[in-house]
Parts: structure tokens; sequence; C-alpha cells
């Protein structure tokens, strides 16, 4: 482009500038006619060669990225070529205008040369004219004197007076005469136009005088400039001889012409400002010269030498000198004047001559210059041009092959298509391996039928707003062929698929970050959503202290709007007071602690004291990067836990009562059982001793009847005895102090099932311990236990041939239940509930002896350990105990 | 030979009777000193009170202890007939109704050398008796009286 205009105005300059510089020249219609055509054909052939190498470099650089490795070849060569091509054909035109320069100047310069040369011979043919005229004016003037002379009377008085007037007269014929006199034969002047009379001097040894008083034939004579003996004045003396009627030499006329004069002569004559007209005599002396210099008039110019050479040979020429007078160069030519000893020189100023011709030339350089100027610009704009393009095509071989790799083997998926039809003109193998489609698919289609539906009008607005100079970055919704949409992110570029206009695209598949970025837009909104309804306050520092995140809980505490918290530090939202007050915490959790710690809100709308945690969040390096800020509302709980303090201490104060009043009512039953113990028994052991004694002193008065009483009364007293035993077992049960250690329950029951083998050895049992149940429980109680459910399976099952007896373990929801079971007399279920009460017995003391204190001690033990028992049985089949141990 | 001497010390009058029935029943000693509290009990063994002047030769070869006891209670008297040299050494057999284990362990901790719990069955506590006298009578050997050699 920049190209172009400056093409268009340096041609405009050009053609311009030669046509003024024409208009200017001096020449011939013809030629200019001939200049104008040249110079058109000129322009034309330049304007074609230029746009026909500028289309061409155009058409190869769009074309590049695609030629076949042949036409890169073609083109390499040719652009190699095309530069030394252009710059040739720059060179030639240059040199051409430049020739056509010198010609112009040296042709010129001759022409004005020879033009100034035949001005010369013109000039001096006129001067020679003029000169001839004023010569011939003034030798006619002074024949007509001598013939006018003849005819005044000789000795009339007023003779010299008539003379005199007469010469006045005549002199005024003469325009540069000063003075016309006349001289005898003597030598004498007798008369004189400019005195009367005349001035008596010797004038004898003139050369006019002597010429004409020596050649009565000489004629007109003209001498060299003379100075006048009266009145001092320089002159050149034209004479004539003074005849008499007999032709008898009287003298001579003599013409007083002032040099200065004859010089004004020549002042209509142009010949510029250095011009130089010069008047000689034949043998050199200078008469006159143009323009007047007094001092050289009357110098002789015999050196000169076109007098010596020229003259003798031609009575007119043309030479170039430097001026003898001022040393000017000049172009001259010479005459010599017709019939008198006169030649006459015109010479004008060479430089002069040549001024409208250097002024010319100076244009027509300049012109040339602008030519020459914008030839080498336009070439060196098109070798860079063409410079760059072989570079580019230096490369394209390989890079051709590297072109095709890329759009080929490119991982992501990449086409063409005609940004005119839509067509697909080219797709890569990943977008058929992306896309599903088959190369063939790809051909049928356009780009609208990779899109949904709904996509259509925007992909159609998208192309009718496209640059075609530009890339262009899209995000779109692409479906494959199995139907998926995939989000694609799109770069496309501006490309030249042959002659049609068409984009390349190249699109990668955002779809899992587009997702992402849903699914972490909805989890922060679920974030903000759950923390702006969770009644806690949540926020995020960064490690520059400044909020990055808080949630309503901020702005419902300190009412503060949540927008004013972001991006500001805590310093200037808390104010410095509290900033200073949880610096240490702040410090503490930047160092990468988590902090906890309870304190009332500062600069809360109400009085609220909450629990604040501020947890470290470290970035990947392991620093801390920012904290979070956690604190839930704790007024309420610190009023609850003033309340249960207070409720406490009156607890405490409470039980410490209660305890008293217990331990009060526990030596109480110490007491009243150590009574028991010992008090009960005493009576009696009286009873039963005494009654023994009756029987033993007493046994002849008693008599059967009375004996069988007593026997009664013992056995009634002893079985008393039992139940206080079986009460204080069951007391001391209650009473005793507990530890709960690790009991082995198999143990025990195998040392208890021993004892009562050995006190009744003739039984005929099964027993049945399951090994290693081990519990935590009291070891004393755990005997006490297995000694009454033992001793009960033991007791009922007496009457049985072969007794079973087994202990073992179940585990029933979680629960290790043991059970003691026998296949004894066992029990009706509807009496379960009263199994376990003091004294219950489900059994006469005649079947089975017993106090029914057993079970009741076993629930006691059971309960203190927090478990529970129960039974299960059936008359005549057994029974089954069943007991949890808590804990 | 000496003489062997029982000392009872016991309050009730029933037990009394039973008990001394029980020892002649089983011909186990000539004489048998019975204390009905704590404190008689205890200047019979010092020989002071009452019974200042009394013979070495009535020093009790067993003493029959009853815990439950007026004025000074048996375990009392246990403890201070062991700080005594002349009762330091000499066997104590506590005789009571109660099997509290408090009452047994105190009992030995204070020096009881055997604790028997009087039966209810008046023949149990007959054979107990019986066993108790036989024992400390007549097989067991008493301790020298160290308070003369030093």
């Amino acid at each position: 482009m920049l190209g172009a205009v400056l093409y268009l105005v340096f041609g405009a300059i050009w053609v311009i500038g030669t046509d003024v510089l024409l208009d200017l020249m001096p020449v011939d219609a013809g030629r200019i006619a001939a200049y104008q055509t040249g110079k058109g054909l000129l322009f034309v052939l330049i304007t074609a060669s230029l746009f026909f190498l500028a289309l061409r470099a155009r058409r190869r650089a769009t074309d590049a990225p695609f030629v076949d490795s042949i036409d890169v070849a073609a083109t390499r060569f040719g652009t190699g070529r095309m530069i030394y091509t252009v710059m040739a054909a720059g060179l030639i035109l240059i040199a051409g205008a430049i020739a056509v320069l010198a010609y112009d100047i040296w042709s010129e310069r001759e022409q004005t040369k020879a033009s100034a040369e035949r001005n010369t011979q013109n000039l001096a043919q006129v001067i020679e004219a003029q000169t001839l005229h004023v010569f011939r004016a003034t030798d006619i003037t002074l024949a007509d004197i001598n013939d006018a002379l003849k005819l005044i009377d000789a000795t009339g008085t007023d003779r010299d007076r008539r003379i005199h007037a007469l010469l006045q007269q005549r002199l005024r014929s003469l325009p540069f005469g000063s003075a016309i006199f006349i001289v005898d034969k003597n030598g004498i002047p007798v008369h004189d136009s400019s005195a009367l009379p005349a001035k008596r001097v010797d004038l004898s040894d003139r050369l006019y005088f002597t010429s004409q008083r020596d050649d009565p034939e000489h004629g007109l004579h003209i001498s060299a400039p003379l100075v006048n003996r009266s009145a001092g004045e320089r002159f050149i003396g034209i004479s004539r001889a003074w005849t008499g009627d007999d032709g008898g030499f009287l003298g001579v006329i003599v013409a007083a012409l002032e040099p200065e004069q004859i010089a004004k002569l020549y002042h209509s004559i142009d010949i510029g400002n250095r011009g130089a007209v010069s008047l000689l005599l034949r043998d050199g002396t200078l008469l006159a010269h143009v323009p007047h210099v007094e001092s050289v008039i009357g110098t002789s110019f015999s050196d000169q030498s076109f007098l010596n050479d020229r003259l003798p040979r031609s009575e007119a020429g043309t030479f170039r000198a430097l001026g003898r007078v001022d040393a000017l160069r000049r172009i001259s030519s010479y005459r010599a004047v017709a019939g008198l000893p006169l030649v006459v020189v015109v010479g004008l100023n060479e430089t002069e001559v040549l001024s409208d011709w250097l002024h010319r030339t100076q244009v027509d350089g300049f012109a040339t210059l602008v030519f020459v100027l914008s030839v080498i610009f336009l070439v060196a704009l098109l070798v860079a041009q063409l410079r760059q393009r072989d570079l580019l095509t230096e490369t394209l071989g390989e890079s051709e092959f590297r072109y095709r790799h890329l759009f080929e083997s490119n991982p992501h998926p990449i086409w063409i298509y005609d940004l005119k039809t839509l067509k697909f003109l080219a797709v890569n193998q990943t977008a058929v391996e992306d896309y599903g489609y088959t190369r063939a698919d790809f051909d049928s289609m356009t780009i609208r039928d990779i899109r949904p539906s709904a996509d259509i009008p925007r992909l159609e607005q998208f192309i009718r707003q496209i640059d075609s100079d530009r890339h262009e970055r899209s995000a779109w919704r692409h479906r494959k062929k199995d139907g998926t949409i995939i989000d694609v992110e799109i770069v496309s570029l501006p490309f030249k698929f042959g002659d049609k206009s068409a984009r390349l695209v190249l699109a990668s598949d955002v779809t899992d970050r587009v997702r992402t970025e849903r699914a972490l837009r909805d989890s922060e909104e679920r974030l903000r959503t759950v923390t702006d309804n969770v009644p806690a306050l949540i926020g995020y520092v960064d490690s520059a202290l400044r909020y990055r995140y808080v949630n309503k809980v901020y702005e419902e505490w300190y009412g503060v709007p949540m927008a004013n918290y972001i991006g500001r530090t805590m310093q200037e939202v808390i104010g410095e007071e509290w900033y200073l007050r949880t610096r240490p915490q702040l410090e503490a959790v930047l160092a990468g602690h988590t902090v906890t710690t309870e304190r009332r809100a500062g600069r809360s709308i109400v009085e609220r004291y909450a629990r604040f945690t501020y947890a470290p969040h470290f970035g990947n390096d392991g620093k801390v990067i920012g904290f979070y800020v956690m604190a839930y509302d704790i007024t309420e709980r610190r009023k609850a836990e003033e309340a249960i303090h207070e409720l406490n201490v009156e607890l405490e104060r409470r039980v410490l009562e209660r305890t008293a009043q217990l331990e009060a009512a526990n030596r109480e039953l110490e007491a009243f059982s150590y009574s028991v113990s010992h008090d009960l028994r005493a009576p009696l052991r009286s009873i039963d001793g005494f009654s023994k004694a009756l029987l033993e002193d007493y046994l002849p008065k008693l008599g059967d009847e009375g004996k069988d009483f007593l026997h009664r009364i013992r056995n009634a007293s002893q079985r008393m005895g039992e139940l206080i035993d079986d009460l204080l077992a069951l007391s001391r049960v209650t009473r005793s102090e507990m530890a709960r250690v690790p009991v082995d329950l198999s143990m025990i029951a195998g040392k208890i099932t021993e004892e009562l083998r050995r006190a009744e050895p003739q039984r005929i049992l099964e027993i049945a311990i399951a090994p290693g149940m081990i519990t935590n429980a009291d070891p004393n109680l755990m005997r006490v236990l297995l000694e009454n459910l033992l001793d009960n399976a033991w007791k009922f099952t007496s009457r049985r041939e072969l007794a079973k007896i087994e202990l073992g373990m179940t585990e029933k929801d979680g629960e290790k239940v043991y059970f003691v079971r026998d296949n004894g007399a066992g029990f009706n279920m509807a009496y379960a509930d009263k199994l376990f009460g003091a004294f219950q017995r489900l059994h006469s003391a005649q079947e089975f002896a017993g106090t029914g204190i057993g079970l009741a001690t076993v629930n006691r033990i059971v309960l203190r350990h927090g478990g529970r028992v129960w039974a299960e049985g059936e008359v005549d089949v057994g029974a089954t105990i069943f007991f949890v141990l808590a804990g | 030979m000496d003489q062997k001497t029982i000392l009872l010390v016991e309050d009730n009058a029933d037990d009394e009777a039973l008990t001394l029935r029980a020892i002649r029943k089983h011909n186990i000693a000539s004489e048998v000193m019975v204390a009905r509290d704590g404190a008689e009990a205890l200047e019979y063994l010092f020989a002071e009170g009452r019974y200042v002047g009394r013979v070495e030769a009535h020093d009790p070869t067993v003493v029959l202890l009853d815990l439950k006891l007026p004025k000074v209670d048996g375990i009392e008297v246990l403890r201070r007939a062991r700080t005594h040299p002349r009762t330091r050494l000499l066997p104590v057999v506590v005789l009571t109704s109660s099997k509290e284990e408090q009452d047994i362990l105190n009992s030995y901790s204070s020096g009881a050398n055997s604790y028997i719990r009087k039966p209810v069955d008046y023949d149990k506590f007959m054979a107990a008796v019986g066993s108790l006298g036989m024992y400390w009578l007549l097989l067991n050997e008493r301790p020298p009286r160290t308070e003369r050699r030093t």
C-alpha cells in the first residue's frame, strides 16, 4: 500500500516536473513531442512492471503456507532472479535517466554556446554596419567640407568665420564628433569648430596629417586615439586631404571622435551585463570599448591571436578568450569593417550565456534526482519484499512438512472451512477421532452441522461479524457424531485456501474445565448458602490480614455490610484496639497453629460471647497463606453454665447433707446388723441349749410328747438361726464395698462345684462349665452369686438320677448373658416374678430346704453390678437363671 | 502339774450356763473363772481391783472371750492383754455370736489365737466347746511364763 502511494506521488512529481522542464526549454515542438512520447512510454513501462512485480509478490506471500514443494522450488529460484532483475532494472532506469540528463545538459550547453556564437556574429555584423555607417558619414562630411571650402571666397574678410560656421554646422551632423578642424599644409590648424580663431599649434607630426600629405591617394585616415594638444582631450582623429580645385594638397580636414562617444554607439546593443564590444584598428589599437574603460583606450590588442591568425584569413570569425580588459571568459565574434582599417569584436560573457542553461539544468537535475530516488526507493522496497519472501520460502520445504505434521498430528482438532459456504475444506486426524465423523462425513458437512441447533443463530451472527483479517477467540458448544455436546474454545484464523477465503479453526475441548468451573461455582454457592445459614461466624483472612470471605453472620453481629469487609485489612475493620487484643491469636495462627479462644466478641452490636477458632490455611509450599475464622455464639451457653454452676453448688451442698444423713443411716444399719447377728442369736442359742439340756437331764419325765415338743423347739430355733445368717449375708451383699476387677467365673464355679461334689460324693451329676468366662466384677460378690445359683441347682436336682448342671454364656444384643441351667424341679413360670424376692419360696421346706434368701441375694448382687437377672423354667423339667452384668 | 484354769468372759447368763455345761460335760478343766464384763476380765488377768492378790497359779490357761461386752468390749480386753507382759502370750479364743468379717479381722489383728462362732445348734456348740477344751487345755503346750525369767 505504502509503496503504491509513494509510487503515485513520485510518479506525479516526475510527470509534472518534466513537463515544466520541457516548457522551460527553448526547444521546438517536434522535440517536445518526442520527449513526451518517450517519457510516457517509459512511465507506462515502469508502472506496468512495478504492478506486475507487486502482484506477483503478494500472491506468492499469501499462498506461501500451502504451495506444493515443486512450486516452492520454482518460487525460490524465481525470487533470487527477480531480486537481480529488479535491481538491474532499477540501475538501468537510473543510468538511463542520468544518461538522458547528461546528454541533455551537454547538448543544451553546446546549443547555447552555438547560439551565443551566432548571436555574437549577428551582433558583430550589426556593430560593423553601425561603425561603417558612422565612419562613412564622417568621411562624407569631411569630403563635403572639402567641397564646401572650395566655394568659400578665399579672400573674404569673413572667410574664417564662415568656415568656422561651416565646421560647426557639419559637426552637428556627426553624433560622435567632438570637433572638426582644418590643418594647413604646414601642419598648423587654421580652422577649428571649437575655436575661432583656431589655436595655432604644430600638428605636422600627426599621422593623420603626414599620411594625407605623403600620399595624396590615401583617402580616409583613422588615427589611433590621440590627446588634443590644445584642449588635452582624448580623441580619434579621422582625416581627409584638403585639396584645392586642382587637387593640390592644402592640408587635412580632421574630425575628432571621442572614444567614449563611439562606445555609446554600442549601448543600444544588448550584450548582457558582462558582454563587451571593442573597436580596434587593424593593427590592434583599441579605439573604443564597451563598457568604457578610459585607461585601456589606445592600448594595443595586437597580441590577440585572432588578430594575427584569423583576421588575415577571414574578415569575420568567432573565438573564445578571456577578456583583455576584465579577464572574463567570453564567446566573441570579430568582423573587419568593410573598406576601413577597423575591426569590431563582440563578446558575450560565457557565464551569462550559460546561466539560463544552468538554471534549466538544475531543474532538470532535480527532477531526475527525484526520479532516481523514487526508483531506488521502489527497488529497495521490492527487493526487501522479495528478500523476506525468499527467507520465507527458503524454509518452506521443511516448514511445509512441519506445517502438515502440525496440522495432522495436532492433539487439538483443527479444520479449515470456507467462509462463504461454511463447508469443511480440510480436517485433521484429531478432529476425525474426537468428533467421530469420518473425513467423508466432514466433506459433506458445514460447520453448522457440528453444533446444537439452538446455537445456529449465534453462529450465523458470528460469521456475519467476522473480520477476515483478524484472529478470533470464542467459546462454543459442539456436537459430536454420537450426539454428545462438548464445550470448546476455538481460535479462528484467517486463511487462504486456494482462492477461497477461509478460516482455520483450532478447537480445544474444555468440557471438563467448564464442568469444573460450574461445579466450583455451585460449590461456592453451596458454601455461601451453608455458611450464611449456619448460626456461626465464618470468614477467611489472607496472610496480609485482608478479609477474603465473610458470611452473613458478620453483618448480623457487627452491623457492618459484608461488602465492606472484602479486601480490607482487619486493622481497618475492627479498629486498632481490638486488633491489638486479637494480635497474639493472629500471630499464632499465622505461625501455623490452630487457636481457639472464648472471649467477648468486640464491637458486636449486642453484648456477645463467642468461641473463636482460628485455623491456618496452608499453601502448597507448606506456608500459611491465610486462616479461617470460625466463631459461634456462646452467650446462652455462658448463661446456662453460670446457672449450672449455681445449681452444682446447691447440689453439692445437698449431696453433702444427704451423704451425712446416709452415713448416719448406714451406721445405724451397721449397728442393727451387728445386733442382729449377735443379740438375736443368743436367745436362740439359749432356747436350743436349754431344750437340749432338758432332753438330756429330764428325759424320763418328759415322755414322748414332751420329747417331740422339745425337738420342734430346737428345730425352730435352729431354723431361725439360719434365717438370721442368710439375712445377714443379704445385708452384707448390700453393704459391702465393691471393687470391679477381672474375675474368672469359670474358675470360681469349678471350685464351688468341687466342694459340692465332695460334700455329696454319691450324687451322679453332669456339670458343664464353659471355660474362660472372665468378667469385670467384684470377686467376693461373684463367689456369693455363683454359690447361691449352683447351690440351688444342686439342691433342686437332688431327686434326679442324672442331674445336669450347666454354667454358660451367650451373647444377645451385644450383651454377655450368663446362665445356670439345671434339669431339676423347675418352677411354674406364673411365679417367675416371685423368685427373686426375699423369703419367697416356691417349694416347701419338706421338699427342698432353704430360706428363700438365695435368689434375693443373687438379685442384689446383679443389681449392684448394674445388671439384671431373670429366670425361665418348667415344673419337673428344669430352670435356667440368666444374669447380665453391666459394664 | 499346774492347775488348768479357763477364764470365760461372758455377759450373757444363758450362754455362761450353757458354756459351763458344755465344759463340764466334757470334763475339761478343774476350774472355770467367769468374768461378766471386760473390766472384770482385765482385773482378773492383771490381778487388780477385786482380784488383787490373786495367785499366779490361777492364771488362766486359755481365755474364752466374748466380743460384745459391757464396760470394756472384747477387742479392747484383748488389746490390753496383749500389751501387758503378764498376758502377752496368753492364748485367747474369741467365742462370739458374730460372724462379721470385721470382727474376725479385728480379733486376729488384736492378737486373738482363735476365733469360734457360737452355733445356735447346741449339739454343735457342745462339740465346739469340747474340741476347744481338748485342744487348748490338753494338746496345746502353753507358752512359758516369760515375765518371770525377765
